[in-house]
């Protein structure tokens, strides 16, 4: 009998909802987000300012708590970037306000904080003045959910 | 460390950009049977399976349920690592080392194809920090490139001079997925995807299987007259949010490295390693790792690959199988940088086999974004 | 040749909802509690062993990259482990592995699950199936454990009635576990048939609740583990053996990869007689009707046989042989963590720290756990002498 393959490829894909736990750390800095402030937490024993940060320096190990929230500036420097010119993933459906490319994917210490944040850069005049070094301040949505995009991204200053 | 453990054989099946002619069963049955066949075992002298495989590039929950069987684990003592298969073979290395085995198959496989590189390493960010902005493995990577570039002065030709090389090297190795000799000027003047990183800097889309038997000292002289051994492994994690550490550098590869070296009693890296295989996703990581494996000093990477020294002819010779730039099958590609370095020092590298028989080589293989995990094998005939 | 290996330290979360806390802050609490356990920090820990199970339970790939530096892996060697329900003991292993090859010291274990991140973790499970031949009709794990039971009453003449038992007594186990979700005051037979039958011939009461849980343990060598407790529990053997989906003559009922297991580790561990050398068990009961299979799989009596353990009171916690003193799986699974919890409360066991739910005298313990689709095993077996 003769043998044909009938079909190459089966199409199908894993469509599964998420409900993720932000936590008291996650929680609280995309709260500040909500109201337009930028939050690090200062680990007690490293004195470093982690911003964003994560529910325990890393590093020594200590546990953040509500006492160790400090606000930083929305203004820093750009240490590192790059220019994104095709469409790489569009997954992230709640990422409602990621822009089509070109944009940049930045690398900021903002001032008082002691690590990067990484956010975007938008808009032709901003991505013609984006280099190492240049200064960048938050652009602000004028309606904030408590996200991360609650910045629309970092205009160059 | 002393010889204990040794690499005795192993398989890779051809590299394909999209392997739709094979079920993923049968693609790693094939690999299994070559692997098999190179040391002359059957299924049943296998003591132990070890496999590498993961959940998103396969589109499947639990990726070792059904295809364990074909990976030969039936009713055998098997485990799966979630990393690159150089991480199983660790796992495997260690095994060999407590008494009850005497050999171990390592099986890493991955068609990534049917899922895809972005929704892999995109996945990988958290829900509340990263992923939102969309990062994945090439712009994580241009992140570091931009770095590194701007605190030495590298340059963007610098960096193409390692696709040129690497893709030269892949001509001659029958295995290699990519068979195109570029040159600086292809890769200046490819597209962009992230800056600085454009498409001949980037390693391909991948389909494969590697497989690595492991057999004890006292096993492995009976398999084969050329056991390669493993002399040191060190392993390394950094930390996640790429913010946290400095990016121009590869904190988690030096630290492997130097506990790799340490194992292996080697003092000075560029005078005692002969040759290397290193996991280069994308072009300037080559350049990067040059200087976290101590084959250079800091902010010399540039340097070394202007030199030639990394060349095929060079003093030390680095992806003399054209590297990831000419075949990335996800979750294999560090385990078939394994199975090169042991080709080459068994003298069973083929077309690609170096002229002066290296001694001792050095394999490297990573996991996370911007590299947050290393390993560093350094083996030795 | 192997080091001998050591438990040295436990911790657990509960087994809940953790809305208050996020994937990463889940581990760390059973990291830090393992390590007051242990008293020691992670300075002494060599190395991390990281188990979690499918990505697509939390949506996140790779998740000991991101979750690694909460269990204290900051530049050290952290593996991944990923066998499905089993993880949790295939991570505990592969942390005695570390430590018996002599690359490590002291190694802490660690293994978990969110479940409660995901709308349903029968999503995750049904896409075990193969994606071309099977998924079409998977409805998660309850129906392949369904045709499983039904396979294993019909066999043997057992009843519906013999798997409600199991959950009966472990849900009344439970009641001494602070750990357990489930603990559910006077809890009998009558209430458990009157719960709704949910995939024939399964009712709700068959069933595990859906947790969100970390285990960790700390395995040390036999030097330092004498130097940080005077209770250590020790590792006597360790086996995890893999079967298959689609052989031939697959019986269900007849679980030959777990027989295989338990005959590799009681022969390491120089055991002859199972019933009566080990003195309590934790294994895998996802479901009610499993603790009958897995018992004739761990010899623990013949094949057949299982229906008659519950019927004779051996596996009580008044018994011969207590089997899941905590409550098992069917009293909390998180699935990352709940192979691991067998391991560990088996560990404590030994240790005599089990609380209200110690069972007296134990000087050999047997933890197992079950993953993939019903073809992963894990066992460890522990001692109080070394």
């Amino acid at each position: 009998m003769e043998q044909e393959i009938e079909l190459r490829v089966l199409e199908g894909d894993i469509t599964v909802p998420y409900q993720w736990t932000p936590g008291k750390i996650y929680g609280r800095f995309l709260g500040g987000l909500k109201n337009k402030k930028i939050l690090g937490c200062k680990c007690k024993k490293c004195k470093k300012v982690f911003v964003p940060p994560t529910d325990l320096c890393p590093v020594c190990l200590y546990d953040f708590d509500d006492a160790d929230f400090k606000e930083v500036s929305d203004e820093g420097t750009v240490n590192s970037f790059t220019v994104v010119e095709i469409p790489l993933i569009r997954f992230v459906e709640y990422a409602i306000n990621r822009p089509d490319p070109p944009y940049a994917i930045i690398s900021i210490k903002l001032d008082g904080a002691d690590t990067d944040l990484l956010h975007l850069v938008k808009g032709d005049e901003n991505l013609k003045r984006l280099k190492v070094g240049a200064r960048a301040k938050a652009a602000w949505r004028d309606d904030t959910h408590g996200l991360l995009l609650d910045i629309d991204g970092f205009n160059i200053v | 460390m002393p010889e204990k453990v040794a690499i005795v054989g192993w398989g890779q099946s051809r590299f394909e950009g999209d392997k739709k002619d094979i079920h993923l069963g049968e693609l790693i049955y094939e690999t299994v049977r070559q692997a098999l066949a190179d040391t002359g075992l059957e299924i049943g002298d296998i003591d132990t399976v070890i496999g590498a495989s993961c959940d998103v590039v396969d589109g499947r929950s639990i990726s070792n349920v059904f295809t364990a069987e074909a990976m030969g684990a039936f009713l055998k003592e098997e485990s799966k690592v979630e990393e690159d298969g150089a991480y199983a073979a660790l796992y495997a290395y260690m095994r060999l080392l407590t008494g009850p085995f005497q050999t171990a198959m390592v099986v890493s496989h991955g068609k990534i194809s049917e899922s895809s590189p972005q929704t892999y390493s995109g996945l990988i960010c958290d829900p509340f920090l990263l992923r939102p902005l969309g990062i994945e493995a090439i712009t994580s990577s241009a992140l570091q490139a931009c770095s590194y570039m701007t605190k030495y002065g590298i340059t963007e030709e610098q960096a193409a001079k390692v696709a040129v090389k690497n893709r030269k090297n892949g001509l001659k190795n029958l295995n290699a997925q990519i068979k195109k000799e570029i040159t600086v000027a292809d890769v200046m003047s490819s597209p962009v995807l992230a800056s600085p990183i454009k498409k001949y800097d980037a390693s391909p889309i991948t389909d494969g299987c590697a497989v690595a038997i492991l057999a004890t000292k006292k096993r492995a002289k009976k398999i084969t007259d050329t056991p390669v051994w493993i002399k040191g492994v060190g392993y390394d994690q950094g930390l996640y949010y790429p913010g946290y550490s400095p990016l121009h550098k590869l904190e988690s590869c030096e630290i492997a490295a130097k506990k790799a070296y340490k194992a292996a009693k080697i003092k000075n890296p560029t005078e005692e390693i002969d040759c290397a295989e290193v996991y280069e996703p994308f072009s300037f990581y080559e350049l990067m790792l040059y200087e976290a494996l101590g084959l250079c000093g800091e902010g010399e990477g540039g340097k070394l690959i202007d030199e030639g020294t990394t060349e095929f002819g060079g003093s030390l010779p680095v992806n003399t199988s054209g590297g990831a730039m000419c075949a990335n099958p996800i979750m294999s590609t560090g385990l078939v940088r394994v199975i090169e370095t042991a080709m080459q020092l068994s003298g069973k590298a083929g077309e690609h086999q170096l002229k002066n028989k290296p001694k001792t080589a050095l394999a490297h293989s990573t996991s996370g974004l911007c590299m947050q995990s290393s390993i560093v094998y350094v083996l030795g005939v | 040749m192997a080091k001998k290996v050591a438990v040295v330290g436990i911790g657990m979360t509960e087994n809940k909802s953790h809305w208050d806390c996020s994937m990463p802050a889940l581990y760390r609490l059973a990291a830090k509690r393992a390590l007051a356990d242990a008293g020691i920090t992670m300075k002494k820990v060599d190395a991390v062993v990281f188990g979690h199970s499918p990505e697509y339970f939390e949506g996140i790939n790779h998740p000991e990259k991101w979750v690694g530096e909460a269990c204290g892996a900051y530049h050290k060697p952290l593996f991944r482990i990923h066998t499905g329900g089993t993880v949790g003991g295939s991570t505990a292993i592969g942390a005695y592995y570390a430590v018996a090859s002599g690359m490590f010291k002291t190694v802490l274990a660690i293994s978990g699950n969110k479940l409660n991140e995901t709308a349903s973790a029968q999503i995750g499970l049904s896409t075990v199936y193969d994606p071309i031949m099977g998924r079409q009709f998977a409805t998660g794990a309850p129906s392949a454990v369904a045709v499983q039971a039904s396979r294993y009453y019909s066999k043997y003449g057992y009843t519906d009635e013999h798997g409600l038992k199991v959950a009966v007594k472990n849900r009344n186990n439970a009641l001494n576990n602070p750990y357990a979700q489930l603990r559910i005051p006077n809890y009998t037979l009558e209430m458990a048939k009157r719960t709704p039958v949910l995939c024939a011939p399964l009712r709700l009461a068959d069933m595990c609740p859906t947790s969100d849980a970390a285990c960790a343990m700390i395995f040390s060598e036999e030097k330092r583990a004498q130097d940080i407790t005077e209770t250590p529990a020790w590792v006597k053997s360790v086996a995890a053996v893999c079967g298959g989906v689609n052989y031939v003559d697959r019986d269900w009922a007849v679980p030959i990869d777990l027989r295989k297991a338990a005959e590799i580790a009681y022969e390491r561990a120089g055991i002859t007689n199972p019933r009566k050398e080990i003195d309590v068990v934790e294994l895998y009961d996802a479901f009610s009707v499993q603790e009958l299979i897995w018992s004739e799989g761990l010899k623990l009596c013949d094949w057949g046989e299982g229906g008659k353990l519950i019927d004779e009171g051996v596996t009580y916690m008044t018994g011969e042989l207590p089997v899941n003193p905590s409550g098992g799986v069917l009293s909390a699974n998180s699935i990352g963590a709940a192979a691991m919890f067998r391991k560990a409360e088996a560990a404590l066991q030994v240790m005599g720290k089990a609380g209200d739910r110690q069972v007296k005298d134990v000087k050999i313990s047997l933890g197992h756990g079950w993953g993939g689709a019903i073809q992963f095993h894990t066992i460890i077996i522990f001692s109080k002498e070394k």
